[in-house]
């Protein structure tokens, strides 16, 4: 589904951000990327969704080379692609129904389907009954999954978390994990970068280890940090 | 989706933004109205000129004086062939006792000149009234040195004088009309910057969930229309009512009636409310495009 080969990131002020990625994704993987800050977890999930290019190397998702992708075709490959962030990003003058239903209006989805799709994406992430509140009206873990209702509500074939539990409790945290676990269950690839060393833990899924950009550690059902 | 729905989401997005910054659209506006009154005025101050070049050039004759004793025949073969000639109207032929009949009319009541006037030699002359004052020098050069022919005159330097201030109106009006539609566009690029900017967020997620760059100009440039539109449409009102007023009151007395030809008010009036429009949306396309560009990737 994604893969990186020999991919290094150098920033315009210098800085390395990726050395010599090479790295693999298959369909209806669950990954978590952990490591440092400034290890490069943050950078390999923009260069999926191409917010970032990388300076070296080659990257293909979901059968395409977006390497050296022309601007225009970025909004497909977008498409494809649903996206977490841990400061969840929503609009705050919009309603939870309207912040989920805009990523269908812009994308050009008629509204009898956007009313269809929204509907069920609330009643999978478990808020449909608060489809009107703002989001200042909602917790931080009730945000979290309006932001991943968003997400999802095109069903993209891979979903990017960057450090979603980030800003929540662990309790909360665990019930976005599930969630995204459950979308996983669906086929949807779901690669999430993290710091939370508890749910990496209970979890037992794939783990790709970072340090200074460099992919030190990829372990199957593996732990937060290395356990041999 | 249908086109009637991308249509309805982009004006309510248009709405919208027009209500974020409503001083800002109002200045955005009253500059397009300055610019379009300016161009405005140019396209009218350039129509009276060319009436007025058109009335004085339809007055200018050309006056070709015979030889006398120029044979009958040669002086008719001749009329005939001025009257070929392209750019030519209409040949009269002034016999002798008319140009003299003429010279008395115009010195009526000095009675002591009506005796001069008998006695004075004068040329018949043939009177060639053009039909386009452009073509007074190729008709000359064509007929200069026909042996009938003694001298000729007609109103060269007005002409030329008219048409030289016609050339430098158009030359200067067009460069100031450039720099005015810069400066309108620069203005508008800049009321819409500040909307982008407050719509930044949601920019920025129209564009991590896939909407293309040209779904989220479209209602930035329908905004710069909105503006220039607008602006438009209120400096045609003052212009109209200005000129018609001018028409009005203008006086009588003065040399030259001002131009009021509906069809061509119709088509500056059109050319302005176009002129306000691209202005409009080009201004609002280089600012949103320049944000999708240097801001996000």
């Amino acid at each position: 589904m994604i893969t990186f080969q020999g991919v290094s990131v150098v920033h315009p002020n210098g800085v390395t951000a990726l050395r010599d990625l090479d790295l693999k994704i298959e369909k209806g993987d669950f990954l978590f990327i952990v490591g440092p800050t400034g290890s490069g977890k943050s950078t390999i999930l923009k260069l999926i969704y191409r917010e970032e290019v990388c300076t070296a190397g080659r990257i293909i998702v979901a059968g395409k080379e977006i390497t050296g992708m022309a601007r225009r075709q970025i909004p497909y490959l977008r498409r494809g692609v649903g996206v977490v962030f841990q400061d969840f990003k929503l609009l705050p003058q919009r309603t939870a129904w309207d912040n989920v239903a805009f990523a269908l209006h812009v994308i050009g989805v008629g509204k009898a389907e956007v009313k269809r799709q929204v509907a069920k994406v609330l009643d999978n992430v478990g808020l449909l009954h608060k489809a009107d509140a703002l989001p200042t009206e909602l917790s931080a873990g009730e945000q979290q999954r309006i932001c991943i209702a968003r997400a999802v509500v095109n069903n993209p074939v891979i979903l990017v978390a960057d450090e979603p539990t980030g800003n929540l409790d662990p309790d909360t945290s665990w019930d976005i994990v599930q969630l995204l676990s459950r979308i996983n269950v669906k086929g949807t690839t779901v690669v999430m970068a993290t710091h939370d060393r508890h749910i990496v833990d209970r979890m037992r899924k794939r783990v790709v280890a970072l340090q200074d950009g460099r992919l030190v550690r990829d372990e199957d059902k593996g732990a937060y940090v290395c356990e041999l | 989706m249908s086109s009637k729905i991308r249509l309805g989401y982009f004006l309510s997005e248009t709405a919208s933004n027009l209500r974020y910054n409503g001083l800002m659209t109002l200045a955005s506006i009253g500059t397009v109205t300055v610019s379009m009154l300016v161009l405005g005025a140019f396209l009218l101050f350039n129509l009276n000129l060319k009436s007025t070049i058109n009335e004085v050039s339809s007055k200018t004759r050309v006056c070709v004086y015979l030889k006398a004793g120029a044979p009958a025949g040669e002086v008719d073969v001749l009329k005939r062939m001025v009257e070929g000639l392209d750019g030519v109207r209409k040949v009269y032929y002034v016999s002798v006792d008319e140009a003299r009949a003429r010279l008395k009319q115009d010195m009526s009541g000095q009675a002591d000149l009506g005796q001069i006037v008998d006695t004075v030699p004068l040329p018949a002359s043939l009177e060639i009234e053009m039909a386009d004052t452009s073509k007074i020098t190729s008709v000359t050069s064509v007929i200069k040195g026909q042996p009938a022919i003694d001298e000729i005159h007609y109103g060269e330097d007005v002409v030329t004088t008219l048409n030289l201030i016609r050339r430098i109106v158009q030359i200067g009006g067009l460069g100031a009309i450039i720099i005015l539609c810069i400066v309108t566009a620069f203005v508008i690029a800049n009321t819409i910057r500040l909307t982008v900017f407050a719509r930044r967020k949601e920019i920025r997620i129209m564009q991590l969930v896939g909407a293309t760059d040209w779904f989220i100009k479209w209602p930035f440039i329908m905004e710069g229309i909105f503006h220039g539109l607008v602006g438009s449409l209120l400096a045609v009102g003052i212009a109209a009512a200005g000129y018609t007023w001018l028409a009005n009151n203008w006086p009588l007395t003065f040399i030259f009636p001002l131009a009021y030809d509906e069809q061509t008010l119709l088509h500056i009036s059109i050319a302005l409310i176009t002129g306000g429009m691209l202005v409009g949306a080009f201004g609002s396309f280089s600012s949103v495009r320049k944000f999708l560009r240097t801001v996000l990737v």
